[in-house]
């Protein structure tokens, strides 16, 4: 726009110099023009004026010629009267053109006409009276006297009358002529101002032309010291980097690519990296890469093989990707990736995964098979009874066989707690209905009715900021048990219990996740690392004044855990315990396109 | 009361038991043991063959077993041509919902589920909701 404009002005500055120069040229071509036919009023005044005073010395040439001849008689002296006579004519036909516009001068010419014929006519009587009475007539003297007094008159009006328009002339011709000067100048020094306007603006148009390719040649140079800069560190980083073009197309690799495939750039280039990849890792690359490149999202999580060209093996790497992006548009620039080998790692994962999916199926097979063989032992037991029942047995029997049911019912209550947290593990299904949880905590109570009353505890309900929420109905029913029923049973023994239940969205995080809040006035516990970690261990117990599992705290962590949240326990000795569930948000969106 | 039961499962002790239950209630004259779905389809075979004699109106079958499951003993079973013959009641036992879940979530003639172990209440429960206290056919 800038640069636009400074090209646009010049132009106008020439155009508006050109139209001044031209304008200058009319201008005095005019002005010219008027003083040449000035001048020529001046000389045609100029002409007026001799001839008029031809015309009185042609007069006084006549009047001359009379004189001498009437003094001495002889006719050498009629030659200038003669010659008068001859020149009068013409001389008057010349000032009455010259004189054609001037209606005043013609009438005084005209007057002037007259009294120069009737001057000869009375010098030609003159002339022949005195050739006939060699006398002169007085009288015809006085009168051509006369005559000549009147012609000289009109000879000083006429001359009078063109003096002062010749003055008029001169005045106009001066005036025109000063008007020429101040016009031209003006107009030459609005030229000249123009044109050093016009100058300065294509001096300045070529500075800035100039700056902008300064600027753009240092800026080349200085991305291509950048390029180099960043290909360094590229080069100087130990894992293997490569980048890409926006579209997707690989277009670098450092030289750690190339030590450890044992393969040339045109081998990994563009999408040649396909043929090179562990081929049960391609679909699952190809996915998450042409995803990113569609959607700008960074690549974070994406693992796969390369064969190591030292052995033949192939390691697993992980691959994080970034797109550099342009910092107007936001658009991808560059995209920036490195494989880190992280194959140690990853068989170890893979063995945890093993492991955890075995511990998972054996507790769930030994739930299963310890079930039939206590099962029998109980109906077995059942059987024994009734076969001593027909005789009178010994007196223990009866103890011995009510012992054996105890123990019986024990190893039953193990085997149901471990069938459950079997059943977590198997239980994957996201949670689909929003738990209204004023009524579940109301059902739980009715479940703990016994000990509520046995104990006079008191629940305080506070799920205003939160009434809903959405989790698997029977996992927060148990979590809701079990915390409840622990503040019941390690409660203080100075005090009734009371429980708090408590629910509010988590602190402005912006995610949807809420918090579920236990808090009790019961016993405590001084609680190091150690303790948190048996508190919520399986099997595990801190207390055993009173009957419990181990169980509990275990399924409770387990859920909410299995379910993306997380637990904190926050306990004073002697004063109470607080249980805060993290639960995270629900993922609608995921789940419809699922 | 039923003239024959098959039960089938691979442990003895359960099969003590529950022969001696059903002995105990009277529910059926004759009961027969088959320790996996095999053994448990050759005795089909023999009893509801071309004789028809003491074929089991009732079959109690285990799903975990050794040689042949019980989900594999119904699938086999479905085929047979002495089905359409004799009308047996199926019951499978067992141990957890899970399992149950596995058997509903095919198609097997499966006419009941009882969670273990056997109890008088659930025998009585079957008798009365199956068989309607009548005599079977054979």
């Amino acid at each position: 726009m800038r640069f636009a404009s400074l090209v646009v002005r010049p132009a106008t500055g020439y155009v508006l110099a050109v139209l001044l120069v031209c304008s200058i040229g009319l201008v005095a071509s005019l002005n010219l023009n008027r003083l040449v036919a000035d001048e020529k009023m001046v000389d045609n005044t100029q002409e007026v004026l001799n001839r008029l005073g031809q015309s009185l010395s042609l007069l006084q040439d006549a009047e001359t010629g009379q004189r001498g001849y009437l003094l001495t008689a002889d006719t050498a002296f009629l030659a200038p009267l003669r010659r008068a006579r001859r020149a009068i004519p013409a001389n008057h036909q010349a000032l009455v053109q010259l004189t054609a516009d001037n209606a005043e001068q013609q009438l005084r010419l005209d007057t002037l006409r007259q009294l120069t014929a009737r001057r000869l006519d009375i010098v030609a009587g003159n002339l022949a009276y005195f050739g006939r009475a060699r006398a002169v007539d007085v009288a015809q003297l006085r009168q051509g006297k006369a005559a000549m007094d009147q012609a000289r008159a009109v000879l000083a009006r006429l001359a009078a009358a063109e003096r002062h328009l010749l003055a008029g002339h001169r005045a106009h011709s001066q005036r025109s002529a000063q008007r020429a000067l101040v016009l031209i100048g003006a107009r030459t020094g609005l030229a000249l101002l123009l044109s050093g306007l016009v100058i300065g603006l294509l001096h300045r148009t070529r500075q800035v032309r100039q700056a902008v390719q300064a600027d753009a040649d240092a800026r080349a140079s200085e991305a291509k010291e950048s390029r180099a800069r960043f290909r360094q560190l590229l080069e100087s980083i130990p894992n293997m980097v490569w980048t890409a073009q926006p579209n997707g197309l690989l277009d670098y690799y450092n030289q750690q690519w190339y030590d450890y495939t044992g393969l040339s750039f045109a081998d990994l280039a563009g999408i040649n990296w396909q043929h090179h990849i562990h081929p049960d890792d391609f679909a699952a690359t190809i996915t998450a890469w042409q995803h990113a490149v569609a959607t700008g999202e960074p690549l974070t999580t994406l693992r796969n093989r390369w064969k190591r060209a030292a052995n033949g093996e192939y390691r697993w790497h992980l691959v994080r990707a970034v797109p550099l992006r342009d910092e107007a548009t936001g658009a991808a620039r560059l995209w920036v990736g490195t494989n880190t080998d992280i194959h140690a790692q990853q068989l170890q994962q893979q063995e945890l995964e093993r492991v955890n999916a075995d511990l998972d199926t054996f507790v769930y097979t030994a739930s299963h098979d310890l079930k039939t063989p206590i099962y029998n032992i109980e109906a077995l037991l059942g059987a024994l009874r009734e076969e001593l029942a027909a005789w009178p047995a010994p007196a223990d029997v009866a103890t011995l066989l009510a012992l054996m049911q105890g123990a019986v019912d024990r190893f039953k209550d193990t085997i149901e707690q471990l069938t459950d947290v079997a059943k977590l593990q198997h239980q994957a299904e996201p949670p689909t209905a929003a738990i209204d949880l004023a009524a579940l905590v109301e059902h739980v109570r009715q479940d703990l009715q016994p000990l509520f009353a046995a104990t006079g505890g008191r629940l305080h309900l506070d799920v205003a900021a939160c009434p809903r929420l959405v989790f698997a109905e029977k996992n927060l029913r148990s979590v809701v048990y079990n915390l409840l029923s622990n503040a019941l049973k390690y409660r203080h023994p100075d005090r009734v219990p009371a429980v708090w239940l408590r629910t509010y969205p988590a602190p402005a995080d912006g995610s949807r996740s809420a918090v579920l809040e236990v808090e009790d006035n019961g016993l405590g516990l001084a609680l190091g690392p150690e303790q948190q970690r048996k508190l919520f261990g399986l099997f595990e117990r801190l207390h055993d004044h009173v009957e419990g599992s181990g169980l509990g705290l275990f399924m409770v962590k387990k859920i909410v855990e299995n379910a993306g949240g997380h637990i904190e326990v926050n306990s004073q000795l002697g004063q109470g315990t607080v249980f805060r569930l993290h639960l995270p948000a629900p993922q609608p969106v995921l789940r419809e396109k699922a | 009361m039923l003239s024959t039961v098959l039960l089938v499962d691979d442990d003895p002790t359960t099969n003590f038991i529950n022969e001696r239950l059903l002995r105990r209630l009277n529910v059926s004259h004759e009961v027969l043991v088959a320790t996996n779905g095999r053994l448990g389809l050759d005795l089909l075979a023999k009893r509801c063959g071309e004789e028809s004699v003491g074929c089991p109106a009732l079959v109690l079958l285990d799903m975990k077993m050794p040689v042949m499951s019980g989900l594999e003993f119904l699938e086999v079973f479905m085929q047979l041509p002495l089905r359409q013959q004799h009308p047996i009641v199926i019951v499978l036992l067992t141990s957890t919902q899970l399992e149950q879940d596995l058997g509903q979530h095919r198609h097997l003639p499966v006419t009941d589920y009882l969670t273990k172990p056997l109890t008088p209440e659930k025998i009585t429960h079957l008798l009365s909701q199956y068989f309607n206290n009548e005599h079977p056919l054979n």
